[in-house]
């Protein structure tokens, strides 16, 4: 174990490593503040880039943009009241209205400092959690990974930010498109009408390309509004200490959201948004000066910046030992790895536990990157903001979307598949079904179907499918999580109906007393 | 379309989708039909619910995209369609110039009436021969040379 931390250590410390972690940090941050461009879309276009790469530059890299765009989701959040990433929606509610005071400045060194903290706290989670958690992962049956995969789907299903109902719908489109190709047991060729293309299933990093770059690329361009107007701001002397001292003040809204963060970012679906909103809920519930929230509160901004980038380490805790993204650049990442031969679970903190750990070790250097990468590209990147209109890079994401389909495995049908997958994605998701659970659907649904008709073997061996089924502790937990994740919902819509709160109350109320702020 | 038409289409299509996929997996072996259609069936009631619901004014509400929707579908179908042109090109005329095609077909459709349209399919144009010469001299990837092979 301490030679492998060794060499996890050196490997992330050796040059190339570092330059890539400082390239991926100022990259994320350029796609996070310009708002149309997403980390997920980012990775998806990576991948293939980082599959001719050692496995351990890959995942730097990947992991650096990822951090890095999170936190670059501030930017335009707090200088046009534009989330750049669906993450940074609560930073806009404190951040804008500071930037509106001329406290500009003041929030982004505040977000940065919230951010790196939430990051690094993240990321030391992960890196106690995963270990235990992928050991635990060994006593896993088929039965166990087989209600693994139902709880992942109701849970997203249950955190669909537009409907419950079409989030279940849209997973189980996911796991139909899971079962195209050879059965894994028996054999059976299926759905590929008569296409040899077909007959190993559909390709997981061209399907993935499809799902996060071709929709979110026609919707930049359908949509084609112009860019806000950002607002200027300069630098000041001792800043960076003075919102420090001030955070310092508050260490358990601090602590408080990062832990939040992290463990929202495990639940599958969550995310960052969520993290983000549920930490800002709570920072307002908490506080004595409620009135400031929604006016430009600087905890507002350290709230909701601290969780979703705390998400980012939680995401990545289910993806590596149990192979269930939190959310879908982990599903991407996900991806990355199996492209790397790498599968999730135990293995990757025994074999392949190098590369694991230095992924993790990047983690912390990519999150300590971000702040004087932010402090010092900040302006150049606002003034980007401004001059970029994201809809001129329209063309070349579709171009660099062929090409890296192609380029995995030099196939001109992994082409059609990313083009076929991104036109219906775009259209499924017009009709209200979002990218992130159908990708979940895709993710589980080999281990959903090999754990079903394993244990249906299993069952028939030993006479009895119920004690396969339900007769195992961690089947029963899993059972128990997977009823309170579909009931969970209906209770808060009640609960909605009858005026009896919901999950973000504080929030609501806030929005209701000042309907003039950005909230 | 209203987001209550739209609700009762993607259900019907979701529906059908769902129906042919447990029909068709009564012809694979016993172990290899069981999956598909046990998420058949779940998918089919969902789909089910959603449109019954929907009948009776109670489907989930989609966020539509403000603006001019008339304007909006049309730039759409041009952009689908130019990405069809697009992929169809790659194997008759290789990737590099159905990228080049690609790129002011989506670059017209893109920026028209914008100012500096002529710019900005320029800079796309340089940027795809930048990338293109990345992966086909520098990573190796022999592209689909079409025509010009």
């Amino acid at each position: 174990m301490g030679t492998m931390l060794t060499q996890a250590l050196m490997g992330v410390l050796d040059p190339i490593s570092l330059v890539l972690v400082v390239l991926g940090v100022s990259a994320g941050i350029l796609v996070g503040a310009l708002p149309g461009l997403t980390a997920t879309m980012a990775i998806a276009l990576l991948v293939p880039f980082t599959f001719g790469m050692a496995p351990i530059h890959g995942l730097v890299l990947l992991g650096a943009i990822y951090s890095g765009a999170i936190y670059g989701g501030s930017f335009s959040a707090i200088l046009i009241n534009t989330p750049g990433t669906p993450s940074a929606i609560a930073t806009t509610f404190d951040g804008f209205p500071m930037a509106q005071k001329g406290e500009a400045y003041r929030a982004i060194v505040t977000a940065t400092l919230a951010s790196v903290f939430g990051g690094v706290v993240g990321v030391v989670f992960l890196i106690f959690l995963s270990p235990p958690l992928a050991r635990a992962s060994l006593s896993f049956g088929p039965p166990e990974y087989f209600w693994l995969a139902a709880f992942g789907l109701t849970i997203i299903a249950a955190v669909s930010p537009r409907s419950t109902l079409k989030g279940l719908v849209g997973g189980g489109i996911g796991l139909l498109i899971s079962t195209i190709g050879i059965a894994p047991i028996e054999g059976s060729v299926r759905y590929t009408f008569g296409t040899v293309a077909l007959q190993n299933g559909i390709a997981l990093i061209p399907a993935l390309i499809g799902f996060f770059c071709i929709p979110e690329v026609l919707r930049m361009v359908e949509e084609s509004h112009e860019s806000g107007t950002v607002i200027p701001y300069k630098r000041q002397r001792k800043m960076v200490t003075r919102v420090f001292h001030r955070l310092l003040r508050h260490p358990w809204l601090m602590i408080r959201s990062s832990v939040l963060g992290t463990f929202i970012g495990i639940i599958p679906g969550a995310g960052g948004n969520i993290a983000g909103l549920v930490s800002y809920n709570e920072a307002i519930r908490t506080s004595k000066k409620k009135s400031s929230f929604g006016k430009g509160s600087m905890e507002g901004v350290a709230a909701s910046e601290t969780a979703n980038n705390a998400s980012v380490s939680g995401a990545l805790i289910p993806m590596l030992t149990l192979g269930v993204p939190g959310a879908p650049p982990a599903a991407v990442l996900f991806g990355a790895l199996l492209l790397q031969g790498m599968r999730p679970g135990a293995e990757l903190f025994t074999s392949h536990g190098t590369i694991t750990y230095a992924f993790l070790f990047s983690l912390i250097l990519a999150n300590l990157a971000m702040l004087p990468l932010g402090i010092l590209l900040g302006r150049a990147v606002a003034r980007l903001m401004q001059q970029v209109r994201v809809q001129t890079m329209a063309p070349l994401i579709i171009f660099l979307s062929m090409v890296g389909s192609y380029s995995i495995y030099n196939n001109i049908a992994d082409i059609y598949t990313m083009v076929g997958v991104g036109l219906a994605a775009h259209a499924l998701r017009k009709a209200g079904f979002m990218p992130g659970p159908i990708v979940l659907g895709l993710i589980l649904g080999p281990i959903a179907e090999q754990g079903l008709t394993q244990s249906l073997l299993l069952g028939r061996a030993r006479g009895s499918l119920t004690s396969v089924f339900f007769g195992r502790p961690i089947s029963l937990i899993l059972i128990v999580l997977t009823v309170v994740s579909i009931l969970a919902p209906m209770i808060v819509q009640y609960r909605e109906r009858h005026g009896k709160g919901g999950t973000l109350k504080a929030v609501k109320q806030l929005k209701q007393e000042h309907p003039e702020s950005s909230l | 379309m209203t987001v209550r038409t739209r609700n009762l289409v993607s259900a019907i299509a979701v529906l059908l989708v769902s129906a042919y996929w447990f029909v068709e997996a009564g012809g694979f072996r016993p172990l290899s039909r069981i999956f598909p259609q046990v998420v058949a069936g779940i998918v089919f009631v969902s789909a089910l619910t959603l449109a019954v619901l929907t009948i009776i004014g109670h489907g989930p509400v989609i966020q539509m995209a403000g603006g001019d929707s008339g304007t909006r579908h049309r730039r759409s179908a041009t952009l689908m369609g130019a990405l069809v042109v697009w992929t169809v090109l790659v194997p008759l005329i290789g990737m590099l110039a159905a990228g080049a095609v690609g790129v002011i077909l989506m670059g017209v459709i893109t920026f028209r009436g914008h100012h500096g349209t002529i710019r900005a399919i320029l800079i796309a144009l340089v940027s795809v021969v930048v990338f293109y010469g990345l992966f086909r001299f520098v990573l190796f990837v022999p592209f689909p040379a079409g025509v010009f092979g």
